[in-house]
């Protein structure tokens, strides 16, 4: 691991007066506006907002990705005190898989699908692990893919991506970002489109992935109890900006943003039964919602 | 037929898909058999009487009918044919009274050789085109050979061949207009009247497979896998070589495919722009002193490469694509 | 042959505008033509005009032999010199575009009424008519062009009538292919249903209901024909299967100037560019066509 556990005086990642902006019909228009953002070494962050308020576009900048049709107007990322942009193309993909991992949205579509679960964990191992060797590289895969909850990892290793079910490619392509030991790991909304189940057994084995390798956590999503689960901390965004930061149950009990109000109203409250559940017995609804909620969260916390 | 195709392989799914293929292929060659036998044969006048000439006496016609056995009905007249092509029989030639396939031997090599050659220049250079295009996407490469493409598609072969002597040979004198390399002296000679010939094939078929291999590439590097393997810090030869092409490949081995078996019928042309002494120029004799077993002979061998060289493009496309070479069904 | 079919591709059907806009669609279809195209139509109606006004404006016979000395250079007499037989070939060039407009024309026609027809049927009748018509098309399809044609020309004797004909039949499979999905997208719509309910006859119902909306397809369908046809006619003439000499024929004065090209190319050049003009304005027209017709973009 390249961070430790200990915090250290510069943060892992700074974002400083972040703005940025996309090509419009008439002009330059923001999605980031002024936005500042500190995440420790260590840290489980959640960023939430709605779909539109520019929390992907951050995560991609945090990765160094440049598109065409956008541009920094004014500010700067530092990831480990290093300027990400105007990096040399090489250093940024020696950043890029070795230090930050990336979980994407969609797990099976970013997965090539001509290529073996191995050949794929290969690629990533041989571009940021070069002192392991082809077994090394083998053992390394089928012990991740162990990690993620796969029973026979050996068969997984030659199949193809689209062999597998939706949340087992999501559960491919978070192994393969933990491949070389990142010290980041930053997940944009993974369990979207997920059921609960596979939702709830991600946000598990990421609590586990934590308490084994102290990795730091950037967790992108819209549900804000998917992300109270999961984090120390949640930044809400609105509108390009953060607008709200504090614990998970600073937040959800006591929003101070209008915004984050807002969201929070959305969620289906814990402590009283939707509307849609039998009146007659409130245990139901509270034990067994859907998204697991705090009472997951301080379950599963060591 | 897939039941036969599934006896013969088992289980493995490839094997049964591959067979499948195969035995379609079959049944088209055995129609398009039929097919030129009846453009042939049936068509209004008679085979002796065409070969004989309008000078030819009744009585001499008549005989040429019995030896042919042309008085059986046609169908008859097919399954004797077909049953000697299986065999290996293509009959003798009418104009030379040789056997056919004596005739057809040299011709038949000169002809895979030039197809050989232009194949071997086109597949990898109308891919590197394509991907160039692609890589630089609405740059001044890609500009420029994406108006290419519409004239290069609309100016017909013959005609590229003749431009090509009259710049390379005639003005320039670098090359020579005539590709008669059965009076080659040497290797090099022969090497050196194949350019022209395979430029002219190649310069009507690469705006094609570019446009085709270039369009796939586009959509395959904005596709959210290659995003993700750059994401990952792959290095870009990696994420071009082993993660965008081998998906754009399918669509451009499927243009290439298309082209090859154009270029079966192009390369007819192309051989009497050139007086290539190849299997075209001998149909084009062939077919102008009716010499009929010559025509029916080399319009099946045409035709079948035509069919091997699909057969060979799907094929490679199912291998190309998990999604159907492991399908279970 | 010639690469040109290809541009069936992007044009497999076209979808019309639902029947009240039609005509309004054809009002404004020349507005709606890409400036490339209106640049094409007016070259191709200008090609037209030449060779239709030939006798006129054509400074000598196009088979008067020796109007010159052999293979004189162009010059002011001969605008673009003359050819082994001294006869003139800017001549002979114009009266060649109108066997080639004519030919071409009427194969692409032939073409896309039995294709069109057969396309309607097939796409109509479905079920097994149609699984059988579609294979046995597509299998007489996979028979290189060029082979099939020097058959059945080299079988008939070459005559302009048989060269049209064959040409016109031989790109019938992938017209009606294209027809026939076309036809397809409709046969399911309710105004067709409606008819049938009203127990209308098939023949009605292609003619009244489906027909008028694959018009669009049928026009696209008609120009790249004639592009094609331009093509394998051109390499037919060269191959010595056109029109008999001494009708002036594009690809036939290729094939006739080639053994001279050393004294003159210009016998030989001029009807090699007349032709890949030719079929580079019909496709460029044939492009736009399609794009005008097909949705906005």
């Amino acid at each position: 691991m390249i961070s430790s556990a200990l915090p250290s005086p510069e943060p892992l990642v700074a974002v400083e007066g972040l703005t940025v902006e996309y090509r419009h019909q008439t002009g330059w228009r923001p999605v980031i506006r002024d936005l500042d953002l500190q995440i420790h070494r260590g840290e489980a962050v959640g960023l939430a907002g709605e779909s539109g308020c520019g929390k992907s576009t951050l995560v991609s900048l945090l990765l160094g990705e440049n598109r065409p049709g956008r541009r920094i107007a004014a500010g700067e990322i530092r990831i480990e005190g290093e300027e990400l942009f105007g990096l040399p193309a090489a250093r940024l993909r020696a950043l890029r898989g070795r230090h930050i991992g990336f979980v994407p949205q969609n797990g099976g579509t970013s997965l090539t699908p001509t290529r073996r679960i191995a050949t794929l964990f290969d690629d990533v191992l041989r571009a940021h692990r070069p002192e392991l060797d082809a077994p090394a590289r083998r053992a390394r895969a089928h012990a991740q893919l162990a990690a993620v909850g796969f029973p026979d990892p050996d068969g997984a290793l030659v199949r193809f991506p689209h062999q597998f079910s939706g949340g087992q490619q999501q559960r491919i392509a978070l192994a393969l970002a933990l491949a070389s030991e990142p010290g980041l790991l930053l997940l944009d909304e993974p369990t979207t489109g997920q059921d609960a189940q596979i939702r709830r057994g991600l946000i598990e084995l990421l609590w586990q992935i934590r308490r084994r390798s102290n990795v730091t956590l950037v967790f992108v999503s819209h549900d804000l109890l998917t992300l109270a689960d999961l984090c120390d901390r949640i930044d809400v965004m609105s509108e390009g900006r953060i607008v709200e930061s504090g614990s998970a149950a600073a937040i959800l009990q006591a929003p101070a943003h209008a915004y984050t109000r807002r969201l929070v109203a959305a969620v289906p409250r814990l402590d009283e039964p939707p509307p849609w559940r039998n009146r007659d017995r409130p245990e139901a609804g509270r034990l067994d919602t859907n998204h697991g909620g705090l009472g997951f969260f301080r379950a599963i916390q060591p | 037929m897939a039941e036969v195709a599934s006896r013969l392989s088992g289980a493995d799914p490839v094997l049964r898909l591959v067979l499948r293929r195969i035995l379609l292929s079959l049944v088209s060659f055995f129609v398009i058999s039929a097919v030129i036998f009846a453009a042939v044969e049936i068509l209004p006048g008679d085979t002796a009487q065409r070969a004989l000439g309008r000078e030819a006496t009744a009585e001499s016609v008549a005989i040429l009918r019995n030896e042919m056995g042309l008085h059986d009905p046609a169908i008859v007249r097919y399954g004797r044919w077909l049953g000697n092509v299986v065999k290996g029989d293509l009959g003798v030639s009418m104009v030379s009274k040789r056997p056919v396939a004596d005739t057809l031997a040299q011709p038949l090599r000169h002809t895979f050789l030039l197809g050989a050659l232009v194949l071997a220049i086109h597949i990898p250079l109308s891919l590197f085109i394509g991907v160039s295009c692609a890589l630089t996407r609405d740059g001044p490469l890609d500009l420029a050979l994406s108006a290419l493409v519409l004239v290069a598609m609309s100016v017909p072969d013959f005609v590229i061949g003749i431009f090509l002597i009259v710049v390379f040979s005639v003005e320039l004198g670098w090359l020579p207009p005539l590709a008669l390399i059965d009076q080659a002296n040497s290797w090099t000679e022969a090497l050196w009247m194949l350019v022209l010939p395979v430029l002219a094939l190649n310069a009507a078929m690469t705006a094609y497979v570019v446009r085709q291999t270039r369009d796939s590439m586009i959509e395959v590097l904005n596709s959210d896998f290659v995003r993700v393997a750059r994401l990952r810090g792959l290095p870009p030869v990696r994420i071009l070589l082993s993660h965008a092409l081998p998906s754009a490949l399918g669509p451009a081995i499927n243009a290439i495919a298309l082209n090859a078996a154009w270029l079966v019928g192009g390369i007819v042309v192309v051989e009497a722009v050139f007086n290539y002494p190849g299997l075209g120029r001998l149909l084009v004799e062939g077919v102008r002193f009716h010499d009929v077993p010559i025509i029916q002979a080399i319009a099946l061998i045409l035709s079948g490469t035509h069919v091997a060289l699909n057969l060979a493009a799907d094929i490679a496309t199912t291998l190309l694509s998990p999604k159907l070479r492991t399908q279970t069904s | 042959m010639s690469p040109g079919k290809r541009f069936a591709e992007p044009v497999a059907t076209v979808p019309l505008a639902p029947a009240g806009a039609r005509r309004r669609a054809v009002g404004d279809f020349l507005a709606r033509l890409p400036p490339a195209a209106r640049l094409a139509l007016l070259l191709l109606l200008a090609a037209v005009a030449a060779s239709a006004l030939a006798p006129w404006i054509a400074p000598f016979s196009p088979i008067e032999i020796f109007v010159g000395s052999p293979l004189e250079p162009p010059s002011l007499v001969h605008l673009l010199g003359t050819d082994t037989l001294g006869r003139d070939v800017l001549s002979r060039v114009l009266y060649g575009g109108r066997t080639a407009l004519l030919m071409s024309g009427s194969a692409a026609a032939l073409t896309v009424l039995v294709g069109g027809g057969l396309g309607l049927v097939l796409g109509y009748s479905g079920g097994l008519v149609d699984e059988i018509g579609m294979r046995v098309l597509e299998i007489v399809a996979s028979i290189p062009s060029v082979i099939l044609a020097l058959l059945v020309v080299g079988a008939l004797g070459p005559s302009i009538p048989v060269v049209i004909v064959t040409v016109g039949l031989l790109a019938v499979p992938s017209s009606t292919r294209v027809v026939r999905a076309a036809a397809l997208a409709f046969v399911a719509e309710d105004f067709v249903l409606a008819a049938k309910a009203r127990g209308e006859s098939r023949f009605a119902i292609a003619w009244h209901e489906i027909l008028p909306n694959v018009a669009g397809t049928l026009l696209v369908e008609f120009a790249i024909r004639t592009g094609w046809a331009v093509i394998l006619i051109g390499a037919l003439a060269f191959l010595g299967f056109g029109a008999p000499p001494p009708t002036p024929d594009w690809g036939a004065m290729i094939n006739e100037g080639r053994g001279a090209l050393d004294a003159s190319i210009w016998p030989v050049v001029a009807p090699a560019l007349a032709i890949a003009a030719l079929v580079l304005t019909v496709n460029v027209l044939t492009d736009g066509i399609a794009r005008a017709l097909g949705p906005a973009r």
